[in-house]
């Protein structure tokens, strides 16, 4: 889990990082790079581990919003984001297996193939095709409301999750 | 982190950019949360798993319970899945402290478990002398999609009882005023049957043809009947110093265990009534009696001696003489705490019991601990020590109490033969 934790995350960053060195925004290359450093130096030594994993995803997210405003390419950025949150998942999942052997671990990290594999392609997939259609939005309380009727809806699904059990 | 939190945290980021996004007029962001909101759209779709811990029943076996120090046994902890069956089942087994699995021990399991099958963990331990339990297992379920964990300890417990390590001593010479009526080892001070001589007297009617001295005899004209020493059984109770002020250090206490344990099969396999005081955290009292059986009951306390520091067994005046047989054997196992100590021995003299002391001796065990080289201080503290020490154990011998001042670098084997089993006459 640690190795796909740390090249779906590492590979993410390395994006970021060589896009702002190839358009010539070295700081955000670099700060894509400091943060790849962190992330495995956290991965790898358990240190802090969700907490600052966590953190982490946040900070990457930022970088990556400054990689899309310098306009480095929106499909990579794409793609990096979307490495990044895979990356995120599998090391949260790293250290809940942890304890296990690592026979076990992989047998579990194969299981979790097809729900990972789907985020990628769906959440690379549905920003492509929205970057690609370019909708056009008022930034106005419409569409604050819908964002503010998205946040219902997500709580609406976590609460009525198949198999939920309240015991 | 449970699923829901991530859930939370992914919405959270997402709706960070959004917000960005809209105060920015910036639809770039917006599209930069959507792998966020994929995944959590992803992540609600999943089936949690179901709490469902109801047919799981763990059992666990120890291959043996009862093990020596330098063994070790093998722990068998078993869950049986007679319920739903389930995806993801992981199995976290906690070991208790002072127990220590093999470097290689797998003490987890991982993996779907479906109706009826069972998952098992093994693997093999061992552990300081004492009475440990293990108590709890950890479980924890998935979905099949690898989402979860919902965790519940479920009761495993087992106990493992580790008895002190003993050795085989050869004979420890001792010669109580009172004996019991059956046949042993132990000189009785009185005429009979038995090897070695003890005196003659004029035959009387009813004496034992066979036992008349002829050469005797024949010089003086008179029936006389030579007589030897009877060897019979004797009670003996073992005494073992549980006072933390005087185990200054947990290892002496090991040794004072192990000495105790030593002596205890001695005499018993010798045919002797032994029973045991250990006397410090608690007065645990262990019935005199014989055989093999007593050996294990004696091991099993010791295996559960631990050390106390109430204030109430500061000292050894509260040793309860009145269990001990009159003038029957005591061994006292005790590295000494001074000279409130000393009283106590002169009393037990007194009321007639024989005594022997094995004192693991603090002084060369704390030199052995503290290591480095012997620098003057260092010197003068140890020749200090000693001095007291020496002062202590005079004491005792004058008072007719048999020291084996212990150097616990040493065998006990070699120190009591060398202080004991050579120690000739008898002691009053």
């Amino acid at each position: 889990m640690n190795w796909v934790a740390t090249g779906a995350f590492s590979g993410g960053l390395g994006i970021i990082a060589v896009l702002g060195f190839v358009h010539g925004h070295p700081i955000m290359g670099g700060t894509a790079v400091l943060l790849g450093v962190v992330w495995n130096i956290v991965v790898w030594t358990n240190h802090g581990r969700e907490r600052t994993l966590s953190g982490l995803i946040v900070v990457s997210a930022v970088v990556s919003y400054f990689a899309l405003y310098m306009e480095v390419g929106v499909y990579f950025v794409l793609g990096a984001v979307t490495l990044i949150v895979i990356g995120w998942e599998a090391g949260l999942s790293a250290r809940e297996i942890a304890p296990f052997s690592k026979p076990a671990q992989r047998a579990f990290m194969r299981s979790r193939i097809p729900m990972l594999t789907a985020i990628a392609v769906i959440g690379f997939g549905v920003g492509a095709v929205i970057s690609a259609v370019r909708l056009h939005l008022n930034f106005g309380i419409a569409l604050l409301l819908s964002a503010l009727a998205l946040v219902l809806l997500v709580a609406f699904l976590i609460a009525v999750r198949p198999g939920r059990n309240n015991q | 982190m449970g699923y829901t939190y991530r859930i939370i945290f992914a919405f959270g980021v997402a709706g960070l950019l959004i917000a960005a996004g809209i105060f920015l007029h910036d639809g770039r962001a917006i599209t930069l949360a959507i792998p966020f909101l994929v995944y959590v759209a992803v992540l609600v779709t999943q089936p949690e798993p179901t709490a469902d811990f109801t047919g799981l029943t763990v059992t666990r076996q120890l291959d043996v319970p009862r093990i020596p120090v330098t063994a070790a046994t093998t722990v068998t902890l078993i869950v049986r899945n007679s319920g739903r069956p389930i995806a993801w089942l992981g199995i976290i087994d906690s070991i208790p402290a002072d127990v220590h699995a093999d470097p290689d021990a797998v003490t987890t399991w991982l993996g779907p478990l479906p109706t009826g099958e069972t998952a098992e963990i093994s693997y093999t331990v061992h552990a300081a002398r004492g009475r440990h339990e293990f108590s709890n297992a950890q479980l924890e379920i998935w979905s099949r999609a690898g989402t979860g964990p919902i965790v519940e300890t479920a009761a495993a417990s087992a106990h493992l009882l580790v008895v002190p390590e003993w050795q085989r001593l050869k004979k420890i010479e001792i010669r109580p005023r009172r004996t019991r009526v059956y046949s042993g080892v132990i000189r009785a001070d009185m005429g009979g049957t038995g090897i070695d001589f003890f005196g003659s007297r004029a035959y009387v009617r009813g004496d034992n043809i066979r036992r008349i001295n002829w050469r005797a005899y024949a010089r003086t004209g008179k029936l006389i009947i030579t007589e030897y020493e009877q060897e019979r059984i004797a009670d003996v109770n073992v005494i073992l110093d549980a006072r933390a002020a005087a185990n200054s250090e947990p290892e002496l206490f090991e040794r004072g265990v192990s000495a105790a344990a030593s002596v205890a099969d001695l005499f018993l396999s010798q045919g002797n009534r032994v029973g045991l005081l250990i006397y410090g955290d608690v007065l645990n009292w262990t019935y005199p009696s014989f055989g093999t059986g007593q050996r294990e009951r004696i091991l099993d306390a010791l295996a559960a001696a631990t050390l106390g520091d109430k204030p109430v067994f500061a000292d050894l005046r509260y040793i309860p003489a009145r269990l001990f047989p009159a003038q029957s054997q005591l061994v006292v196992i005790s590295p000494l705490a001074g000279e409130k100590d000393i009283e106590v021995f002169g009393i037990l003299r007194a009321r007639g019991y024989h005594i022997i002391l094995i004192s693991p001796d603090p002084i060369s065990h704390w030199r052995t601990e503290l290591g480095g080289p012997d620098t003057p201080s260092v010197a003068a503290a140890v020749r200090i020590m000693r001095l007291k020490r020496r002062i202590l154990t005079s004491a005792l011998a004058r008072i007719g109490v048999a020291v084996v001042d212990w150097n616990t670098d040493d065998s006990l084997l070699t120190t009591v033969n060398w202080a004991l089993a050579r120690r000739s006459g008898r002691v009053r």
